[in-house]
């Protein structure tokens, strides 16, 4: 009995060494940025802890609100500077800990009593280490690791989101302020038409109606610049935001102007197929399940078990007072509860996930598809806008002015054929912004750049986008 | 401003007329050329595209005087930027060919206009006949739907009077009908469909008639000219007529053509001047003539008697009628002749443009320029700022008052051109002399 207790003394010290791991500062972030960088191509991915390499970081966002923003420095700020994201990445460190916790034992229980008699006293003390644990500690570490790739896998998806919230948000910006500036021209054509018609009244050449008419198009106008203007407000508000910025770092600028499409249209061919191999949070689902896996593994090996403990007690016989020493052993009784509850519950939890993850794909590639469907209508709208309808609302312009030139239309007639040119202009902004965002949209879709298409063929003219054109 | 090529083309008209046929070589040439220059701006991509739409091309309207009658029975009329009808003699009975089918005519250079006409023009060449003799005519139908001839005003039989379903079946398209009688009152007449007539007319198919006195020295004149007037709605940047306009026109003719593109009447110092002037548009027009008292002679109901005549600078025409002026030409200079009406010595014109008179525009310019590029404010001091500058303007459109003058922009269009009276001219010459040169201390000073 003596040695036995002497080989398992060693054996439990080796156990609580071996327990006492330390945390790493890392947290899996390596493996968060490799995965989001590779999805980002071009943007550098940083967690900001509070060490000198942070003012880098500051350093970065001041540079590059300096000049006025493209997409992809949007993105890069806010993949810097954006508060939320920054919190999220905490909960890598939660993750780890828990990794961590999973291959720690749990600490050996003392107990005591105490018997007073009499006359008498009777002391005892044993020490129980839960033996349960050590036997699963495996099983659960890689659960645990299962979860923390999970939690890897929600990083990069949240960077992703991040991303394509900013690109929305500043295609949208963008447009906001292309919108404005057309808008005020049009506003600006009315003032003229009313100051024209204020001109003719002076004169005695108008009727009060008819100039009435002219002054209230101009006021409807004037409301109608400011909604237009707030919504700019708004829109500009929504991407400071997502990018961290507040107090001067508010006053960046932005491109005149969206670019233009490409002439080439990507092709569906292949991209649900990408979207299944890359999307994360297919990654997360599968690795929900790889988890539920592993949990029923462990439930089934357990079976009816839940406690196991050994120890050693020793205790003073008040009659000899003598120290008794043995071993204590404490088990459950599967009397009532043989864990077949347990293993059911972890049976149904993993044909969820399963589920789940069919339900996730499932929806995955009709995304795909949608978003590739509203890229190519936004495309060829714009294309159409250009080729098409831009250079017709120009014709009328200049037909204007010819008719104009032969006394055969007024003033009024041309100022109202330059509203209408700005109007389209609007429309064509809109569908530029349609395709920037879908692009946007498109890419979320597939968690990464579009493949590279094959060498564009040469740019032809915009089809006329037709309800039979769509695929 | 004449090209060469339009050069060669008068030319070539001359070559091939017969004998005694003139071609005005040198016609409203000098006039013409801001309405060239406008033409050439409005030349654009589109226009090239629909030539349909935008008229196409038509040859130059020339004045081409008919050949004398070997026989001497009459002096031709000179019918102005048109013709008069050849004719043969068949068995004693003259014979005159009419084909009525479309045609594109020139109203002035820069305007083609989708017509109907006969024998490739409108007005249709004028029908000259004497007093008396038989004529035979036959009508060739090349349009694409029925007609008839209607001799307005023409005392011939019932049967042969044109009136589609009343006096005769219309003619169909590719049928050819024959009208044959001797008319006795010598004077001015017209031709005109009495099918679908609305929108024939509306479309241009009209022409006069003449009716020469048996005895060449009745009522002789050295200079006799013929004039249609007719109206049309073809909008700017259009070519074909609105045939359903009833009131709204907004182009006036003399034989089809507006100025800058009707040639001048070139008379000689002292002739006896006799112009017949017909009207089927829809409305009268006064016909003035600048620097002489004229009167008016006949109708197309026959001579007025002299007692019956008085003096008059202005003559009303009234629709669906004829009237004859004579005069002397014994004052030498260039004299304006047009229609009183003064929208109609206009070519197209707006008449729903924001008043703009006395308005002050001072700095709207700049303020419309920086939003529509090209625009030009006009109209607070008048509309004389058109005729200063060709300015683009919409394709197959004439500027609405164009023509230069020897001191500057002659701001006219429509029914309007020039008497020129000239000492020396010799008989039959009806060529452009140029402008008048008025003798020293005769003309206005400026202080």
């Amino acid at each position: 009995m003596t040695d036995k207790r002497k080989g398992l003394l060693p054996a439990l010290a080796l156990l609580l060494l071996g327990g006492c791991t330390a945390v790493p500062g890392d947290a899996g972030f390596a493996d968060v940025r490799r995965t989001a960088s590779a999805r980002l191509p071009g943007e550098q991915v940083q967690w900001n802890r509070g060490t000198p390499d942070d003012k880098r970081e500051t350093d970065a966002v001041a540079r590059l609100i300096e000049s006025p923003l493209a997409a992809e420095s949007a993105v890069q700020i806010a993949l810097l500077n954006n508060p939320r994201l920054q919190a999220e990445y905490e909960r890598l460190g939660v993750s780890q800990a828990a990794l961590v916790q999973a291959g720690l034992l749990a600490n050996p229980v003392f107990s005591t009593d105490i018997l007073v008699g009499d006359s008498t006293i009777s002391p005892a003390f044993g020490v129980v280490q839960d033996f349960l644990a050590v036997f699963t500690r495996s099983a659960r570490q890689a659960i645990a690791a299962s979860d923390f790739d999970r939690v890897k896998d929600d990083m990069v998806n949240k960077v992703l989101d991040l991303a394509a919230d900013v690109r929305s948000a500043y295609y949208t910006a963008v447009a906001d302020e292309q919108e404005a500036d057309l808008f005020g021209q049009a506003v600006a054509t009315l003032e003229v038409a009313a100051d024209t018609a204020e001109r003719q009244s002076m004169a005695g050449n108008i009727n009060p109606r008819d100039q009435t008419l002219q002054q209230a198009q101009y006021a409807k106008a004037i409301v109608e610049r400011s909604r237009i203007e707030a919504r700019t407000t708004v829109d500009r508000e929504r991407l400071d935001r997502l990018l961290g910025l507040s107090g001067d770092q508010t006053s960046w600028n932005l491109p005149d102007r969206l670019p233009d499409p490409p002439s080439s249209k990507p092709s569906l061919d292949g991209l649900e197929k990408v979207a299944i191999q890359r999307r994360l949070d297919l990654a997360g689902a599968r690795q929900d399940l790889q988890t539920a896996t592993y949990a029923l593994d462990l439930g089934r090996q357990l079976g009816w078990l839940s406690v196991l403990g050994l120890g050693v007690q020793v205790e003073k016989d008040p009659d000899t007072h003598k120290w008794l020493k043995g071993p204590v052993v404490e088990l459950t009784l599967p009397l009532f509860d043989q864990g077949q509850a347990r293993v059911a519950t972890l049976e149904a939890e993993q044909r969820e996930s399963r589920k789940v993850l069919v339900a996730l794909a499932t929806d995955a590639r009709s995304e795909v598809r949608e978003a590739w469907a509203r890229l190519i209508a936004a495309q060829e709208a714009a294309a159409f806008y250009k080729v098409t309808i831009l250079p017709l609302q120009q014709r009328v312009v200049d037909e204007n002015a010819k008719l104009a030139s032969g006394m055969l239309i007024g003033i009024y007639d041309v100022l109202r054929g330059r509203q209408d040119q700005l109007d389209a202009a609007r429309d064509y902004v809109e569908a530029l912004k349609d395709y920037w965002v879908a692009c946007a949209r498109l890419e979320r879709a597939i968690a990464g750049p579009l493949p590279a298409t094959p060498a564009a063929e040469p740019s032809k003219q915009a089809s006329i986008p037709s309800a039979g054109d769509r695929p | 401003m004449t090209s060469r090529r339009d050069f060669f083309s008068r030319g070539a008209g001359i070559l091939t007329a017969t004998a005694g046929a003139v071609g005005l070589t040198r016609s409203a040439a000098a006039q013409q050329a801001p309405a060239q220059a406008a033409h050439a701006a409005a030349k654009g991509p589109g226009a090239r595209r629909a030539p349909q739409l935008a008229g196409g091309t038509a040859p130059t309207a020339r004045t081409v005087v008919p050949p004398a009658p070997a026989d001497g029975s009459y002096r031709p009329v000179v019918t102005l930027n048109a013709s008069s009808l050849p004719y043969t003699i068949s068995a004693g009975v003259k014979e005159f060919r009419l084909v009525a089918q479309p045609v594109k005519r020139e109203f002035a250079p820069g305007m083609v206009v989708n017509c109907w006409g006969y024998n490739a023009q409108t007005p249709g060449p004028t029908i000259e006949m004497v007093q008396g003799e038989r004529v035979r005519i036959f009508v060739k139908n090349e349009l694409p739907e029925w007609t008839t001839v209607h001799w307005h005003g023409m005392l011939v039989p019932n049967g042969m009077d044109g009136v589609g379903g009343l006096t005769q079946p219309q003619i169909p398209p590719g049928k050819t009908g024959v009208y044959e009688f001797a008319i006795d009152e010598p004077g001015t007449y017209m031709y005109h469909p009495h099918a679908d007539e609305m929108v024939q007319m509306a479309m241009g198919l009209m022409g006069m008639v003449v009716v020469h006195p048996k005895d060449p020295t009745e009522r002789a004149i050295d200079r006799d000219f013929a004039i249609m007037l007719h109206s049309w709605d073809v909008k700017p940047g259009t070519a074909t007529p609105n045939v359903a306009q009833m009131l709204d026109f907004d182009m006036w003719t003399f034989n089809s053509r507006v100025f800058p593109g009707i040639d001048p009447l070139p008379v000689r110092l002292g002739d006896r001047v006799r112009v017949r002037i017909g009207n089927l548009s829809m409305t009268s027009h006064p016909i003035h003539l600048h620097g002489y008292h004229f009167h008016q002679t006949a109708t197309d109901g026959g001579r007025i008697p002299d007692s019956a005549q008085w003096p008059m600078t202005t003559v009303n025409v009234p629709v669906g009628a004829t009237v004859d002026i004579e005069f002397v030409a014994d004052r030498p200079g260039d004299w304006a002749f047009h229609c009183h009406k003064s929208h109609h010595a206009m070519n197209a014109m707006s008449h729903d443009i924001p008043n703009m008179i006395g308005v002050n525009q001072a700095g709207m310019d700049k303020r419309i320029g920086g939003l529509v590029p090209g625009y030009m404010a006009m109209g607070s001091t008048g509309m004389a700022e058109m005729a200063k500058m060709a300015m683009p303007l919409p394709r197959n459109t004439l500027p609405m008052m164009a023509g230069k003058g020897p001191f500057g922009p002659l701001e006219m269009g429509g029914m309007f051109t020039v008497v020129k009276v000239r000492e020396g001219l010799a008989p039959g010459d009806y060529r452009d002399p140029g402008w008048y040169r008025q003798p020293t201390g005769t003309a206005m000073r400026l202080l």
